[in-house]
């Protein structure tokens, strides 16, 4: 397995690693959604004939262990024995994402399939429908890790493309085939939940409206404080949600508010939240977040250590406006796991996607740091 | 040791050659303070928030817990009060609660019992103490295992060694637990049993009553006919029980049936006996040959004819049995019961005190009577019934009166003489409604005659002792206009019977409204001559049968002098009856009776025929051509 850095910076254009792929596979990219354009997806096409083009708009990337928040920073790779193919599909709107989900997992099932690598839309795909679509299609033995494509802390528009320029409403997803292919991933939040426990009372779909009683969006507001609230749904990643059915407390999942609506006084989720569900409201201190990314890289990276590859990373953005400068510290951190054989590239996103390390379920994620590890047999 | 952020500022703010942009470090270093104060406001605002909800929360739960021990408190009171006993048990059958009930209905320790403790060691212990005779702790427990909470709520009922019953009501709950409830049963089932006793046995002597004859009979017949055997059925009632009960009074009765029927428990040894009425009973015996039944039948009289101890008084009954033997006698509980009846009617018939095997022929007797009945019962309906009116007059031979006598013209039948229908009348009771027939018919004839003539009625005795007499005879003198005065009711010796004092009272009210009360064919009967100074009669009847042997034999002569003379000598009038020869007359005339009746005087008719006598016009005979 090759590998071969590449990065765009407005000033300078695209500057390229001196070890280089010949005949890539797959690019992988990720950038500003200000960054991203059709110019770039063709240069990028040009610089890589015949490899399959993969990426999605960020609210940050991350590489080699440092933040950058400048144009696109990517990564060309050729695979000696493992097959590679993309597959593409449009939701015209988020109830649809199940059905996309499948016809992509149909598209790419096969019996060799070692593991899908899936960037979607983070604003108008529903990424529980779209990650239980593809388990439907290619089973839960099969790994899916990738994330939801990001916009800052602006979420206005999330692009993909997938050998295509970036656009909204697409899903983009490759699958690596073979028995030489080696993917590690690992998936930890690090986020402390506080405060009582409280019973959805009230829910409809993704909406919350009352939490024991008393509207959603007050309970969360005044938590937030009055400057905060004004900032929602953006700085509603401040504070996560776990929740759980209450027949199941030891299978949660963490929520990020994404939506307000101020008259209803509810709160919107990227998830189906069933009344009667128990939620209970998460905060994150630097350091249990920071070595929450840690754990993630250390469990994807178990056995790597001798390999050449690549690691992707994908954290949340949540996980960033709360840490602020410090979210280095997780970068850093999580890097600190991943030896010195692996290429590092990863991005901010709406959403992760990994199996659960827990359940080894395949499951969108928020306020997490997933970690995936690619390498090929070969790489020793 | 840097911190590693200001690391990273400082080398985020060291310009390419290596000078260091104080016032770009300064920026970063100020954002970072402010991200930590921001972060520590956010920090403590949640915790202020967390730390009053938690409070609020607390507070709540401090309501909650002191509802909920208020509510633990009356659960507790009420399980404690319930009649009940309680027990919850979990799905293993171990112990959760128990109310005091329970600890005390099986007196159970509470030290033993609590909480915990497995339904089998319960058992175990209750067997210790032993409730269970018999069980094996361990397999009572298996058997509660086994029980299936999806088929609901299951009773039991467990005999416990002393005696006593518990009911015991299993309810299964969703969560596999079960709620037993405890209910101590014995006083109930003693009293179920009693009533289920009293529904079946007569509350007096204990023995058997009616209903659980006609079922024993009906369970006999049933088995007789599977097995082939057969057994025999005796139908008995008591001799002069009547007498006792109303010279005695209903004490002395109940005390000499207490004791009979004791004694003829005894007596009938392995039959079946009963009482089915008043003083009578029923014996369902085991033998059909007529040496056995005779046995029992000379057992059962001799065991009645011994005396009862009443208050110094010594009771004596008789007993008389009918017998009817499966299947000979009647191959169904009524042919039987019947026949046995008809056997008694024998039995009695024949003298009272003996025991009578039916034989078809009294079923015959029977069957005449019945069907006499029956058409008695239509006569009045259908207006079969007459009356006739024999003649009286005063011994100088004027009529002054007539006695009424009833006819029934059958349509088939024909003229069904009163010695005949009369005493089939007073054994069913329909005399009372005849007789208050012939009381109006009598009385509204007697006031249509011009002539003030008396009239004379016979009174049945059941009439005197069962119905309402007086106020028939009001009645029927109010009806129809007819002077008391003109009224005379006849009653022979028969009529006043074993209740002299109700006899007394009725004779009295009856002369209190005005009418005349004579004593009918005085003589042939057994009455205390001091009956006659006692009740007020008008009038006493010699007896036919004095009058018709005068001829042949001078006592009779004597006696019909005597009579006259002792009715004289108490201010009473004598009358003689049968009178159909000159030379009878002329010497009731002789010895001063003061009227007589007979053919020769006239005969008893139609009204019609004596139209002339009572003053109405006969009928204008038309002349021919």
């Amino acid at each position: 397995m090759h590998v071969e850095r590449l990065y765009w910076r407005n000033a300078t254009g695209w500057s390229r690693s001196s070890s280089r792929c010949t005949r890539a596979d797959l690019v992988l990219y990720f950038g500003g959604r200000k960054s991203l354009s059709d110019e770039r997806h063709q240069e990028l096409a040009a610089l890589h004939p015949g490899a399959h083009i993969l990426g999605c708009s960020s609210s940050g990337q991350i590489v080699d262990g440092k933040l950058n928040d400048d144009g696109i920073d990517a990564v060309a790779m050729s695979f000696d024995s493992t097959r590679v193919k993309l597959a593409r599909e449009i939701v015209a709107n988020p109830q649809q994402s199940r059905a996309c989900g499948e016809a992509i997992g149909r598209a790419l099932a096969a019996d060799d399939l070692a593991g899908i690598f899936v960037l979607a839309d983070g604003r108008e795909v529903g990424g529980d429908d779209l990650v239980d679509g593809l388990a439907d299609a290619v089973g839960q033995s099969v790994p899916v890790i990738g994330g939801m494509a990001a916009d800052g802390a602006d979420f206005a528009e999330t692009l993909v493309g997938a050998d295509t320029p970036p656009r909204r409403k697409t899903v983009g997803a490759v699958g690596f085939y073979g028995d030489a292919v080696s993917l590690g991933h690992g998936c930890a939040g690090g986020w402390d939940v506080f405060g009582p426990l409280r019973q959805v009372t009230r829910a409809e779909g993704n909406t919350i409206f009352e939490f024991d009683g008393e509207p959603a969006l007050d309970l969360y507001e005044r938590y937030l404080g009055e400057e905060e609230a004004r900032g929602l749904p953006g700085t509603g990643l401040r504070f996560p949600l776990r929740l759980h059915d209450p027949d199941r407390p030891y299978s949660p999942i963490i929520r990020t508010v994404f939506a307000v609506d101020r008259k209803a006084r509810s709160l919107t989720l990227g998830t189906r939240v069933p009344q009667g569900w128990v939620s209970q409201m998460m905060r994150g201190s630097f350091e249990r977040l920071a070595s929450g990314a840690a754990r993630a890289a250390r469990r994807a990276a178990a056995g790597t250590a001798d390999r050449d590859g690549i690691a992707i990373l994908v954290s949340c953005v949540g996980r960033r406006l709360l840490m602020g400068q410090r979210v280095a510290d997780e970068v850093e951190d999580a890097d600190a796991e991943l030896g010195t054989r692996m290429i590092r590239l990863g991005f901010y996103s709406y959403g992760e996607i990994a199996p659960d390390d827990m359940s080894g379920i395949c499951e969108m994620h928020n306020q997490t740091m997933v970690v995936a590890t690619l390498s090929e047999d070969g790489d020793r | 040791m840097t911190h590693r952020l200001f690391a990273r500022q400082l080398a985020k703010a060291t310009k390419a050659d290596g000078t260091l942009d104080v016032a770009a470090l300064g920026a970063l270093v100020s954002a970072a303070y402010d991200e930590a104060d921001h972060d520590r406001s956010m920090t403590d605002r949640s915790i202020r928030l967390m730390t009053e909800e938690l409070k609020a929360r607390h507070n709540s739960l401090i309501e909650s817990e002191a509802r909920l021990s208020e509510q633990n408190r009356l659960f507790d009171a009420a399980l404690s009060h319930m009649s009940h006993g309680l027990c919850m048990f979990d799905a293993e059958l171990r112990l959760q609660v128990c109310n005091r009930r329970y600890l005390e209905m099986f007196g159970y320790s509470p030290d033993v019992v609590k909480p915990g403790v497995s339904l089998l060691d319960i058992y175990r212990y209750g067997a210790s103490l032993g409730h269970y005779a018999g069980d094996d702790p361990e397999d009572l427990f298996a058997a509660a295992r086994a029980e299936r909470p999806e088929l609901g709520r299951i009773l039991l009922r467990r005999r416990l060694a002393d005696d006593r019953t518990i009911s015991m009501t299993l309810h299964p709950l969703a969560d596999g637990r079960w709620v037993t409830t405890y209910e101590d049963v014995t006083d109930r089932l003693r009293a179920d049993a009693k009533i289920a006793h009293m529904a079946m046995h007569d509350a007096l002597t204990g023995l058997a009553n009616r209903a659980s004859f006609t079922a024993q009979l009906d369970f006999t017949i049933e088995r007789a006919r599977v097995t082939g055997d057969g057994f025999t059925l005796l139908c008995m009632d008591l001799d002069r029980f009547k007498e006792i009960n109303d010279v005695f009074g209903h004490a002395a009765g109940d005390t000499l049936l207490r004791d009979l029927a004791r004694r003829l428990t005894r007596a009938c040894r392995e039959a079946y006996l009963a009482r089915v009425g008043g003083d009578e009973f029923m014996i369902v015996a085991p033998c059909t040959q007529a040496s056995s039944i005779a046995a029992l039948g000379r057992r059962l009289i001799e065991a009645a004819a011994q005396d009862v101890l009443f208050e110094g008084h010594r009771l004596k009954v008789g007993l008389s049995i009918g017998s009817a033997t499966f299947p000979t006698d009647g191959a169904d509980a009524t042919a039987l019961v019947a026949n046995a009846d008809a056997a008694l009617y024998r039995a009695k018939a024949d003298g009272r005190g003996r025991i009578r095997f039916f034989e078809p022929v009294m079923d015959l007797r029977l069957r005449e009577k019945r069907d006499l009945q029956q058409d008695l019962q239509l006569a009045l309906e259908r207006g079969e019934f007459a009356l006739h009116f024999q003649p009286q007059a005063a011994i100088g031979g004027e009529i002054v009166g007539f006695e009424a006598l009833l006819r029934w013209i059958h349509p088939v039948r024909g003229l069904v003489p009163p010695a005949t229908f009369i005493p089939v009348a007073e054994e069913c009771g329909l005399i009372l409604t005849i007789g208050e027939w012939v009381l109006r018919e009598v009385c509204r004839e007697a006031a249509s005659w011009p002539r003030p003539l008396t009239v004379s009625v016979n009174i049945s005795p059941v009439q005197l002792r069962h119905g309402d007499l007086v106020g028939a005879v009001h009645a029927a003198l109010l009806e129809t206009g007819l002077s008391p005065g003109r009224l005379e009711l006849e009653l022979d010796e028969n009529t006043w019977g074993d209740d002299f004092s109700m006899t007394l009272s009725v004779l009295c009210r009856l002369k209190a409204l005005g009418v005349r009360v004579s004593m009918d064919d005085f003589g042939a009967g057994y009455v205390a001559l001091s009956y006659l100074q006692s009740f007020p009669f008008d009038k006493i009847k010699i007896g036919r049968a004095f009058v018709a042997d005068m001829d042949r034999n001078g006592q009779s002569a004597a006696i019909v002098r005597s009579i006259a003379e002792l009715g004289r000598g108490i201010g009473l009038d004598v009358w003689a009856q049968g009178i159909e020869k000159q030379s009878q007359a002329a010497f009731m005339a002789d010895i001063a009776c003061t009227g007589m009746q007979g053919h020769l005087v006239g005969r008893a008719l139609p009204i019609g025929d004596y139209a002339d006598v009572i003053g109405r016009p006969l009928p204008v005979r038309r002349k021919a051509g």
